[in-house]
């Protein structure tokens, strides 16, 4: 609680306290309960594996694909909207030592860099990784390196939540709106309507799915779906749910990102809208991962074979090699280390 | 005794059967075994350098085959496209041999020729010339 604004507090506060109307069920209900005994599980994430973690209070969770719990890391202090890099392991941003921690899928927690009053990263399609700070947003290379900082506050914006759509534009969001992040502008993309919900999240088709909390009579609590233009597809999707505070879609122990939309509520539980409902699978949240770039078309960039890495791909092998600005021998050979092909020490 | 286009024929499509068909110049008399032999090459490095840890390279000549890792520590990828044979070996690297290489005829060895053209230290820094490398390619002691 400490981190977010008074405001905030007391809308979410608010939110819980109101008593939504019956409604009509919509395509994604009902909903059954996946997870519960949570206090307020709103931020969450899978992992390449197909489990969930979830930050409830101090501690972080693991969630098994039953559903089932165990405690991950109580060691990140202040933690918050938390991601995992191109490398798999967990960023996890700490507004209140201004610290990024990373945590390894052995939970060994350790810091990483320092960001300012962070609260939510994404990892994009190159690997670089972006913190929403509320008034700013910060850009770091895979690495930890800064690359650039935008005020969005001085644009109109504020960022709470971040999330990529599968045409690659980084969207934010707060309780009160939805903005685009485009060369460093802020483009408006729903504040008229306010969200009052976290990140959206996107299917495979650039479907935008958000949580909707109440807090007025007769606005019910609901999950809302939009087209790729924020125009409404289904006021009314899921009808069947508590206050929402976090969206999300599954993946399987592959890594793959699947059709199942999980909604994180404040009264503790995770429920999964009906599968029937969903149209697509989910747009993957870390958009790039070091174990699916292959090592065969990396040895041909290399050697010169052309177009046998994307351009993300080979930012990224620049960013963990030599940072030089091109792919090269030492890029390539610095993945081969990461990978554990050859013997880097 | 085999005729001239005969002999020709055999001499391409079992180019690494070495001197093993006597052929006549008129398909009547006979002569000593002509033609090409096959044969294996090295691509040898010189390096400056004690710390090298990744090197691409280019071998330039005709029907190179049966290219083969020389160092079983190293990691080697190659493209080849035309007579261009283009390398990375990723490593320890030292000097020595960094591979061989099959072609159609030893005597040759002048139509072949080996550039350097990225070189990383083993923190993947790349080196900013390459001018005092040095690659040789010569017939491998067997």
């Amino acid at each position: 609680m400490s981190g977010r604004t008074p405001l905030l507090v007391l809308l979410a506060l608010t939110a819980a306290s109101v008593d939504a109307p019956a409604q009509e069920p919509g395509p994604g209900d009902p909903t059954t309960v996946f997870a519960s005994g949570f206090t307020a599980p709103c931020r969450m994430e899978f992992d390449s594996e197909g489990d969930l973690f979830v930050k409830d209070g101090a501690v972080i969770y693991r969630v098994a694909p039953d559903g089932s719990s165990t405690v991950f890391t109580d060691e990140v202090p202040d933690g918050r909207g938390f991601t995992f890099d191109a490398f798999g392991d967990m960023i996890v941003p700490s507004p209140g030592n201004s610290t990024i921690h990373k945590v390894s899928p052995a939970a060994e927690v350790t810091d990483f860099i320092s960001v300012f009053n962070a609260r939510r990263v994404r990892t994009g399609p190159d690997g670089s990784l972006w913190f929403a700070a509320i008034d700013s947003i910060h850009h770091y290379d895979a690495m930890g390196r800064h690359l650039e900082s935008v005020d969005v506050m001085s644009q109109g914006g504020a960022a709470f939540g971040l999330r990529f759509s599968p045409s690659g534009e980084l969207f934010f969001s707060s309780w009160g709106g939805y903005w685009k992040l485009v060369d460093g502008v802020v483009v408006p993309v729903l504040t008229e309507v306010l969200p009052r919900g976290g990140a959206p999240t996107f299917d495979e088709l650039g479907n935008i799915y958000t949580g909707h909390e109440s807090v007025t009579e007769g606005d019910p609590h609901r999950v809302i779906l939009y087209d790729s233009d924020m125009s409404v597809l289904d006021d009314a999707f899921v009808t069947d749910v508590e206050p929402p505070c976090g969206i999300q879609f599954g993946r399987e122990t592959d890594g793959s990102t699947n059709a199942r939309l999980f909604i994180a509520q404040r009264d503790g539980t995770i429920v999964e809208a009906n599968p029937a409902g969903i149209a697509a699978p989910g747009f993957p949240v870390v958009g790039l991962a070091l174990n699916e770039i292959d090592e065969e078309d990396c040895a041909d960039a290399v050697v010169g074979v052309p177009a046998s890495v994307s351009e993300d791909e080979s930012t990224f092998l620049d960013a963990i090699g030599n940072n030089n600005g091109s792919y090269d021998a030492g890029d390539f050979r610095a993945y081969l280390v990461r990978t554990g092909v050859v013997d880097g020490s | 005794m085999l005729s001239k286009q005969l002999c020709t024929l055999i001499a391409i499509g079992a180019a690494s059967a070495v001197g093993v068909v006597a052929c006549s110049s008129d398909g009547n008399g006979d002569l000593p075994p002509t033609g090409p032999t096959a044969g294996t090459f090295a691509v040898t490095l010189t390096t400056p350098n004690p710390d090298d840890g990744a090197i691409v390279f280019r071998v330039n000549g005709p029907g190179i085959t049966q290219v083969t890792n020389a160092v079983a520590s190293h990691y080697m990828h190659f493209d080849q496209a035309g007579t261009a044979l283009t390398v990375v070996v990723v490593g320890d690297l030292a000097d020595g041999m960094l591979l061989t290489f099959r072609v159609p005829d030893v005597s040759s060895v002048s139509s072949y020729s080996a550039t350097v053209l990225e070189v990383a230290d083993r923190t993947n820094r790349l080196r900013e010339t390459v001018g005092s490398y040095g690659l040789s390619v010569a017939p491998a002691s067997s």
